[in-house]
């Protein structure tokens, strides 16, 4: 185990649930390096996630940790940082939990600008469950579940978060970690709903079972032809290729904690 | 337990959900998360201020999925915390509410009951979400329900709710109904209310670990404890163990034992002429008030007639139930739905004794009514 | 450079040995204790420490540092 994962796993709850290669656990290393950097200390961050591979993520780092039902994630991260606004929440979910069941709750936290920082790990299907299609699943994309190729087609996250109110916006993918990590640090530094996007390849489900990749090298070399890093400034990425880097950032819109304590300084002198 | 002294005692006119909203904030309940519905909208619309005065938040969330599940993620960020809901918002927290049970959060729901199924009566009184209070989440747990049925109970049975919660680490309900929520009546508001605040000492790393009464610590977030909460059947680390059949068999029938085996301390029942009843009726909620008077108009006229009211319905008073049961000839339990409850007594004390009286529709039971009902049998 | 393979949580991804430019890694024969094929340093004075192996690595189970 590197030095800094020695710092902060729950080691009684190893060893991860991921497959060989999958992206989760990158995306886990990344955070990991970045809280290290920030020095952000016990109890000063709550962890929480939904339901499927990628929201086990925090069970196994040593945070107070809600590992909550399927979609369910953001809405208990916000009754927890209501109620902590000084601390630190972190939520880890998938594209199906963040974006299929838990879609309602995702545009409401994003209006609401709560100060929490939402790591989505994308992988474009549903992994635990074998592979069907998710809310992310490019049209006419084969899966378990569209074996005639998906009929619907894909939400547009960035356009979909922002326009419901993010005001951080920032795509990752784990075929480079160092700008994952800068994706994450400057997240998790901004005041206000942050979202990170994290191309997060499936190496079984998807890359075995779907698109017939021997290894999940193979699988990550396909991923890297596919992106392109973002200059700054830029949101979309030439050819056609998915941008990475930070998309968005807003820091004129209100936060919700701090109204809510203003609300209480208005309401108790009303009193 | 510690005592809280209350600056705003003293006798109001207030409404049975104010007086719910009322108790929620004399129990120190800092967070409250909810959905418009009616008949419980009240309760929302009286907290939205009143929350932030406290120096706690009110959010009015998105749906009533969202309003259960911050009502879960801030009981373990240390407030006391609820939500308010009626019938097809309820249907939605059961998910939840499972949730609840098994990771052992401490919350309360009042739910002002209104006739169902789905959409069905929303501006009219009922009983119907007594089992689903009891059973509307897949799987085996136990809670703890608890009747009001004047404006008095709704807020003393509200603070009772939130020092349950804490005590058995269990999800509370309070089971109004649109008939208490809206009526507008004398509340006293005592001197002061008792607050259940047992305070884990140390470090805590077994969070699901139960004491001698089978109850693990009430713990929360940001005290160096690393508390991991799944909804997976987990050990008493909090690890996952769903397919270990001798841990999850453990876990639930520790759910289930930590209620059922404490149903002295966490029931109230109230006894009306007990000595001579021959016939004996058994009401909750906002019915006990109209049956009360019956009772006591059949009395009146001479007819050998008790009443058992009971304040808690979960877990099922039976010792009191049975004991009530046993010297009457006949019992009847009037209830605003087709015959829930009446199943509970009549496991009790048998088919042969115990019969319902449905008051359905939306129709209130009039004094009279169960009256002509008692002389009709009696 | 020193670089440990966690022998108790290695998975055998390989993203490691694709992560290093340098061609420092390489597949052995030797198993971790989940029983995958583990990567080892073949050619360690190659490493330049840039630690993309390191960063890459899902199992959080490889350390880089200075001899």
């Amino acid at each position: 185990m590197n030095s800094t994962a020695e710092k902060y796993i729950r080691k009684e709850a190893l060893p991860f649930i991921f497959c060989p290669g999958c992206g989760h656990g990158i995306v886990v290393n990344s955070f990991l390096r970045v809280i290290d950097k920030l020095g952000i200390g016990k109890n000063q961050m709550g962890l929480v996630s939904g339901i499927g591979c990628s929201s086990w993520s925090p069970v196994y780092l040593q945070f107070d940790c809600l590992h909550t039902l399927h979609g369910r994630a953001l809405a208990q991260a916000e009754g927890l940082k209501a109620v902590n606004p000084d601390k630190t929440v972190v939520v880890f979910t998938g594209d199906g939990d963040c974006a299929g069941i838990g879609g309602n709750h995702l545009i409401h936290a994003a209006k609401r600008n709560v100060d929490i920082t939402v790591i989505m790990m994308s992988n474009y299907i549903y992994g635990m469950t074998g592979g069907q299609r998710a809310p992310t699943t490019p049209y006419g994309a084969i899966t378990k579940t569209s074996p005639l190729g998906n009929e619907e087609h894909p939400f547009d996250l960035f356009r979909l978060v922002t326009g419901a109110g993010a005001t951080y916006y920032a795509r990752a993918s784990a075929t480079h970690p160092i700008q994952l990590d800068k994706a994450i640090e400057e997240g998790m530094k901004h005041k206000g709903f942050s979202f990170i996007e994290v191309l997060s390849p499936c190496p079984t489900t998807a890359g075995r079972n779907i698109f017939s990749f021997k290894t999940p090298s193979e699988m990550y070399d396909w991923y890297e032809s596919q992106v392109a890093v973002l200059k700054p400034g830029q949101t979309e990425a030439p050819d056609g290729k998915i941008g990475l880097g930070i998309l968005y950032m807003n820091n004129e819109r209100a936060e919700l904690c701090s109204v809510q304590a203003e609300k209480k300084e208005v309401a108790r002198n009303e009193n | 337990m510690r005592i809280k002294k209350l600056s705003d005692s003293g006798v109001k006119l207030m409404q049975g959900n104010e007086a719910c909203a009322a108790g929620a904030l004399a129990a120190d309940c800092r967070f409250m998360a909810g959905y418009p519905i009616t008949p419980a909208t009240e309760i929302p619309e009286y907290l939205s201020s009143r929350m932030f005065a406290a120096g706690g938040v009110f959010m009015q969330m998105e749906d009533e999925l969202a309003s259960i599940n911050a009502v879960i993620g801030a009981s373990w960020g240390g407030a006391r915390a609820m939500t308010a809901t009626s019938g097809p918002g309820f249907t939605l927290m059961q998910e939840a509410l499972g949730y609840a049970a098994v990771t052992e959060t401490p919350l309360v729901v009042i739910n002002v009951m209104r006739g169902g199924p789905a959409t069905g009566q929303p501006t009219c009184t009922s009983q119907d979400a007594v089992m689903q209070a009891r059973y509307g989440g897949h799987g085996d747990y136990e809670i703890i329900a608890l009747a009001p049925s004047s404006v008095q109970e709704a807020f003393d049975f509200t603070v009772r709710a939130f020092n349950l919660a804490d005590k058995y680490r269990v999800p509370v309900f309070v089971l109004s109904d649109e008939t208490v929520g809206h009526t507008r009546e004398k509340l006293l508001i005592p001197e002061s209310v008792e607050i259940f605040d047992d305070e884990y000492q140390g470090v805590c790393r077994e969070y699901f670990k139960p004491d001698e009464n089978g109850v693990p610590p009430r713990i929360r977030f940001f005290q160096g404890h690393d508390v991991l909460v799944d909804g997976q059947l987990h050990d008493q680390r909090g690890i996952r163990a769903g397919t270990d059949p001798a841990v999850c068999a453990q876990a639930i029938r520790r759910y289930c034992g930590k209620i059922l085996d404490h149903i002295d301390d966490i029931s109230s029942v109230e006894k009306f002429f007990p000595e001579d009843a021959e016939t004996l009726v058994i009401a909750y909620g906002s019915v006990s008030r109209s049956a009360l008077s019956a009772v006591r108009r059949a009395r009146d006229e001479g007819m050998k007639v008790g009443m058992l009211k009971l304040n808690t319905v979960w877990p099922v008073p039976e010792k009191e139930i049975r004991a009530a049961c046993a010297g009457a000839k006949r019992v009847i339990v009037p209830e605003m739905n087709v015959g829930e409850y009446l199943r509970e007594i009549q496991r009790i004390a048998g088919c042969d004794k115990v019969q319902g009286f449905s008051s359905i529709g939306g129709v209130f039971p009039a004094p009279k009514a169960i009256y002509e009902k008692i002389a009709e049998v009696t | 450079m020193k670089i440990e393979i966690d022998s108790q949580w290695c998975k055998g991804c390989a993203l490691c040995v694709r992560a290093c430019k340098k061609g420092v890694l390489e597949i052995g024969g030797e198993r971790s204790r989940g029983g995958y094929l583990m990567p080892f340093a073949k050619n360690p004075g190659a490493c330049i420490g840039c630690r993309m192996c390191e960063r890459s690595c899902p199992d959080v189970c490889i350390s880089v540092s200075r001899e």
